[in-house]
């Protein structure tokens, strides 16, 4: 194969034909200085804030600090190229991203250029970065599930669609695990999801894109990458890129998750930029509008009202703490700004509780209803009683002989961690989760030995799936629990007992717990 | 402004925001100091005449001026022995606060504001036309109307020609720039037509595909 010069020539000269002849008008300034992703600019006196800039070499930048005398400006590319003495131009325009269904399956840099090596973005639709979120009028309340497969997120503090929900822990807890977790669970959801990567290593980010791949997830994902080596301007507007690129879906009524891994290291970014640009250092040396980098970033997940459509975006933000230290500067101004967190306790991890989730301090502020009735009705007391059975386990490790009741509530409660454990990349459904929970919140599974409650739920979802597909249809038909869909998942739970070997009542008596 | 300034500002390449902002300052204080418009015309003409006659011509004295070695008070006694009958008392005066004030090093970046200043006042802008070719007298003078017009100003405007544009004009009022160059036209040109080329294929790969000849 090879290019046929015609079908260019022809191309060319249409365009020649239609060529018009017109005056450039331009504000223009020089660099004053470069260095470290920024410049100084002496001159551009109309050019506003956030504005575009371009250089002599054409390398872009954002007119990111207006000062009297210069303007300052963060560079998005390669800085090493730009000269003291440079001439910039204003463009009149603000920051733009590509957008659509092409970017789907894609890896692409902040401003959207591709990484992947597959070809350039086809498309002529674009977002500007930065936008004012939706006001008041323009939402509805949150009430439609976004379902994570995660059984412990999905039964305690479960996500609506256009929720916040900030997963926050220290490193190593499996923070990244669940934000894959709840993206490879929209593989039937039509949710479509955007991965933004800041300030990652490379490598890692290149595991969550392949297993991504592994399970079909990037059919509906976006991968935005600005890894641990890109100048901090494109760490710092990386999540306003993949959030722009998300609006493209909430705009036209469609539904879209959006994970930023993470928040802490953008922050980082940012209070690098700002102290280059000679910002006044505050807490913790960020400047003082670090709340409103997040604030305005969240602020434009949301669901909008039915008049506009009805879409949504759902957020996961990810802070790192350090050695479980939840009251920094910004794990608590993220806190404040999302609708709920998700703490993971490096303790418990190491436990074996995977996810690591702490039930007593994690929240879901838009709550029951983001869960479907089922599920709201197994799962309605699981986050207390849990947060209880940590005070009691706590207080058993002393030794102390304790009466049957609070010896049955720690037993209800081994069983349930157990049975709440759940192995990596693995998403549950939300029928298949409701069943198990069922199990163990009725008491099914108070004579069963802790260490076999992970056999007995697979073997059981699989009994369900294969001997009662009427019970597991009905359930997933009427989303709700009435007694006599109570009364055939009990009876099934009885049946399965009765096949599931190792499970007779000689074995579960002499077992220990 | 006198052509001495001019080329002394040109080819100082140096800058520094933080100088400028005290300079204008300065300038605007000595400027205001001195009264009605005639008097702010004869003081920014003194001012330049220090440029052009002792700083450009006397490089030492400039040295003295910014050297922290040297006292204030010995600037001013400077000034006064080289200055006191040539220079009015209110420009004297002028240099002997800046010197007071030990900011005679940026002596030059003050001369420079004041002039910039006055012209602000005196609503003139300077424009710097840059030309493929020389064009005739009634030309130029038709482009210079343009763009007092355009422009709500008086244009002091310097010519330069510059092959380079092929053809055409780029004009340069402070930071706004008119380009209706050639060169630039061209490039406009050539940008779009890689862009627009470059767009068909994407859109269309097969149709600018053909098999080789076996």
């Amino acid at each position: 194969m090879k290019f046929n010069s015609d079908e260019i020539a022809s191309v060319i000269q249409k365009e020649i034909e239609q060529f018009s002849t017109q005056i450039d008008v331009r504000d223009v300034g020089r660099v004053l200085e470069v260095g470290d992703g920024i410049a100084q600019v002496y001159g551009l006196a109309n050019v506003m804030s956030g504005e575009m800039v371009e250089f002599e070499s054409g390398v872009t930048g954002l007119a990111f600090n207006l000062e009297e005398n210069s303007v300052g400006v963060i560079i998005l590319g390669d800085y090493l190229h730009i000269n003291e003495g440079e001439e910039v131009r204003s463009t009149g325009k603000l920051l733009s991203v590509p957008v659509g269904d092409e970017l789907l399956g894609r890896v692409v840099d902040p401003l959207g250029n591709p990484l992947d090596g597959k070809g350039p973005i086809v498309t002529h639709k674009r977002r500007p970065v930065e936008v004012i979120a939706a006001g008041v009028s323009e939402r509805q309340p949150v009430g439609e599930p976004l379902q994570t497969g995660v059984k412990a997120i999905d039964a305690m503090t479960p996500i609506g669609r256009g929720q916040r929900e900030l997963i926050i822990g220290d490193r190593k807890t499996g923070k990244t695990a669940i934000a894959i977790d709840a993206i490879i669970n929209q593989h039937d959801s039509g949710v479509k999801c955007f991965y933004v990567a800041i300030g990652q290593k490379e490598s890692t980010v290149a595991g969550v894109i392949e297993k991504l791949r592994e399970t079909g997830a990037m059919d509906y994902t976006t991968v935005i990458v600005s890894g641990a080596s890109t100048p901090a301007p494109l760490q710092y507007i990386a999540p306003y890129s993949g959030t722009a690129m998300a609006e493209e879906y909430m705009f036209n009524g469609g539904h879209a998750l959006v994970v930023y891994d993470d928040l802490s290291k953008q922050a980082v970014a940012y209070r690098e930029l700002s102290l280059l640009m000679r910002r006044p250092p505050g807490r913790e040396a960020f400047p003082g509008d670090v709340f409103y980098c997040h604030s305005r970033l969240l602020e434009r997940s949301s669901k909008l009202s039915a008049a506009l459509g009805g879409g949504s975006i759902t957020s996961l933000p990810i802070i790192e703490t350090l050695e479980g230290e939840v009251s920094a500067y910004i794990p608590t101004n993220v806190i404040s700004i999302t609708d709920g967190q998700i703490y993971l306790q490096p303790d418990l991890f190491f436990a074996g509780v995977k996810p690591a989730m702490n039930a007593g301090i994690s929240v879901s502020r838009v709550g029951g209803a983001a869960q479907i009735k089922a599920m709201k009705k197994v799962a309605g007391g699981l986050r207390l009683d849990l947060a209880s059975f940590r005070e009691l386990a706590a207080f058993a490790q002393l030794g102390t002989e304790l009466d049957p009741a609070t010896q049955a509530r720690l037993d209800r409660g081994y069983r349930m961690v157990e049975l709440l454990k759940q192995g990596q990349y693995r998403p549950l459904n939300v029928v298949d989760q409701v069943l198990v929970i069922f199990a163990g919140t009725r008491g099914y599974l108070d004579k069963l030995p802790v260490e076999r409650v992970q056999e007995w739920e697979e073997k059981f979802l699989t009994f369900m799936s294969d001997q009662k597909p009427e019970v597991r249809d009905e359930l997933a038909e009427k989303k709700d629990l009435d007694d006599a869909l109570m009364a055939k998942i009990g009876a099934a739970i009885e049946e399965f007992g009765t096949q599931f070997v190792g499970s007779n009542a000689a074995e579960v008596e002499t077992a220990t717990v | 402004m006198s052509d001495g300034v001019t080329q002394h500002s040109a080819s100082e390449t140096v800058f520094d925001v933080d100088v400028e902002k005290l300079a204008r300052v300065y300038a605007q204080a000595g400027l205001n100091a001195a009264g009605d418009p005639q008097a702010q015309q004869a003081l920014v003409d003194e001012l330049n005449a220090v440029v052009s006659e002792v700083l450009s011509k006397f490089a030492d004295i400039e040295k003295v001026f910014s050297s922290v070695l040297v006292s204030n008070d010995d600037k001013v006694g400077i000034l006064d022995r080289v200055f006191a009958n040539s220079l009015s008392v209110t420009a004297l005066n002028f240099l002997k606060v800046i010197a007071k004030h030990g900011r005679l090093g940026e002596l030059r970046q003050i001369i420079r504001s004041a002039n910039a200043l006055w012209q602000v006042r005196l609503n003139e802008v300077s424009v710097r036309l840059e030309l493929a070719h020389t064009i005739d007298e009634a030309l130029q003078q038709e482009m210079i109307g343009l763009l007092a017009k355009k422009l709500k100003a008086t244009p002091l405007v310097t010519v330069v020609i510059n092959p380079d544009l092929i053809g055409g004009f780029i004009v340069r009022a402070g930071d706004r720039v008119l380009d209706a160059s050639t060169r630039s036209n061209l490039e406009r040109a050539r940008q779009a037509m890689i862009a627009k080329a470059i767009e068909a294929i994407q859109q269309r790969p097969q149709t600018f595909l053909q098999e080789m000849a076996t």
